[in-house]
């Protein structure tokens, strides 16, 4: 890289209907922290002619995290906003760990949630973690308000259901059930080097019943595995109506590996890539189980619950 | 598309004339003349451009210099007394010969302010979780740790006499 950036127009609109209105006659690209979208502009991924900053706008930083109102994240909210907040680490934790681990540890300070999940580049985190906690888009635009599930807002690599001028004003997530917890993990490539992006993720969320010896909801996500995080209903399926064990999670890591394409043709790539990803889901959802068991401590891990099941 | 704007910057009001295809990296360097900041990989992965903004350390290569106007920034030459006295910690990178090269200090040293404040009494692994974003090629980070640890007791120690 190196490069300088091309010269754009730049607007900092006041108010939502503002915004749209430049976004509608510029054609324009909405900017909150910009560590995705300047990095693109420098490669000349993109070459944007005129951004709109969202910086300003009023009515965008609603942040409201609670067991029974669930998550709300305006779209201005930086990621390390969640970081102290304790109902994001106890009930939202999938999402939380996410934010944790984003690397640099300086994104967070800059980089709001929410575009995070707009950029959809398919190896971020914050996507597979929010997709596994039930996330909604909560978007405006010239037609009119409308709410997006996650799992239809990812249309294809780097494209979202967005249209042309709408804005996400907010992220929210349902509150919890009882009895349920959520992970998140992912596996790094190496540290340090330019390509440094994880290899994998995975998040989970498990619940159980009143007794809490078997399973009757869950979700299994992965991300850096095509074109966008995906949602794993053959291992949902199998976790569903079982008593949580290791033996199991073993079998819902099978059964989402089971669907899975190779991404290249070279085979010690691909064992490698697929023994990765059985390990990582099994101890996710194996993490999330534990912690639904447990009426959780976000800091707790699996470590215990798998040792009892060996 | 020329526009002029303020910047608070250690704790001084700068005006400059900025383009907003610019990085704060770039005003903070070529505007100001600030070059204590520096510009290595531009695309926020090493941290040598790493600046406080609200007491929150950012990649400033990364960071438009336009959405920084509001901000407090703080960069490596405001850690230094007015005349001329190194901070505690810049003093205990100096003890511990915690530079080689010195390319990354800047940042080392601003990422390391900022979580001294935060986190006044850190252990080794909250240190070297912090400094996870900024890169050093030379040091081995060891003689870096080492020097934000006696920084901190440093630190502790003066506010408790």
């Amino acid at each position: 890289m190196g490069r300088v950036l091309l010269p754009f127009a730049y607007h900092e609109p006041k108010t939502v209907a503002e915004a749209m209105e430049l976004a509608k006659r510029d054609a324009g690209t909405y900017i909150m922290g910009g560590c995705t979208l300047v990095p693109s502009l420098r490669r000349r991924q993109r070459r944007d002619k005129c951004l709109i900053s969202l910086a300003r706008v009023e009515g965008l930083d609603d942040f409201g995290i609670h067991p029974k109102s669930g998550l709300r994240i305006g779209a201005k909210v930086v990621a390390s906003a969640l970081l102290p907040n304790i109902w994001a680490g106890k009930r939202f934790a999938a999402l939380h760990e996410a934010c944790e681990q984003l690397y640099p540890p300086h994104i967070g300070n800059m980089g709001s949630v929410v575009g995070n999940l707009c950029s959809a580049v398919p190896y971020f985190d914050l996507p597979t973690a929010a997709l596994a906690l039930d996330g909604e888009m909560h978007v405006t635009g010239p037609d009119g308000d409308r709410v997006i599930a996650l799992e239809e807002f990812y249309v294809a690599k780097f494209q979202t259901a967005l249209k042309p001028g709408e804005i996400v004003t907010h992220l929210f997530c349902q509150p919890y059930k009882p009895d349920t917890g959520s992970s998140f993990k992912k596996i790094y490539r190496s540290r340090r080097t330019i390509e440094d992006l994880h290899k994998i993720n995975a998040a989970a969320m498990v619940t159980l019943d009143e007794e809490r010896d078997r399973i009757i909801d869950a979700r299994v996500v992965l991300g850096s595995w095509g074109h966008r995080p995906n949602r794993y209903r053959a291992a949902e399926a199998a976790l569903i109506g079982n008593a949580p064990n290791f033996d199991l999670f073993v079998a819902a890591a099978e059964a989402v590996t089971a669907e899975l394409l190779p991404a290249t043709d070279m085979d010690w790539v691909e064992k490698t890539r697929f023994a990765q990803a059985r390990v990582l889901l099994r101890d996710t959802i194996a993490q999330a189980a534990s912690r639904a068991k447990s009426r959780h401590d976000p800091f707790e891990d699996a470590t215990e619950m798998l040792e009892d099941a060996r | 598309m020329k526009m002029l704007a303020t910047f608070n910057v250690n704790g001084r009001d700068y005006d400059t004339v900025i383009e907003p295809h610019m990085t704060l990296a770039d005003v903070l360097r070529d505007k100001l003349r600030l070059t204590g900041t520096k510009r290595a990989c531009t695309a926020g992965n090493c941290g040598a451009c790493t600046v406080l903004a609200d007491e929150d350390p950012i990649c400033s290569c990364i960071t438009l210099a336009v959405l920084a106007r509001d901000k407090r920034i703080e960069t490596v030459e405001g850690l230094a007394a007015p005349g001329g006295a190194l901070s505690p910690l810049q003093d205990a990178f100096v003890k511990n010969n915690a530079a080689q090269c010195g390319f990354c200090t800047a940042g080392m040293l601003m990422t390391a302010q900022a979580q001294l404040r935060d986190n006044p009494r850190p252990t080794r692994e909250e240190v070297k979780q912090s400094i996870s974003g900024n890169i050093c090629r030379c040091t081995g980070y060891v003689k870096i740790v080492d020097a934000i640890m006696q920084a901190a007791e440093e630190i502790q120690a003066a506010e408790g006499a």
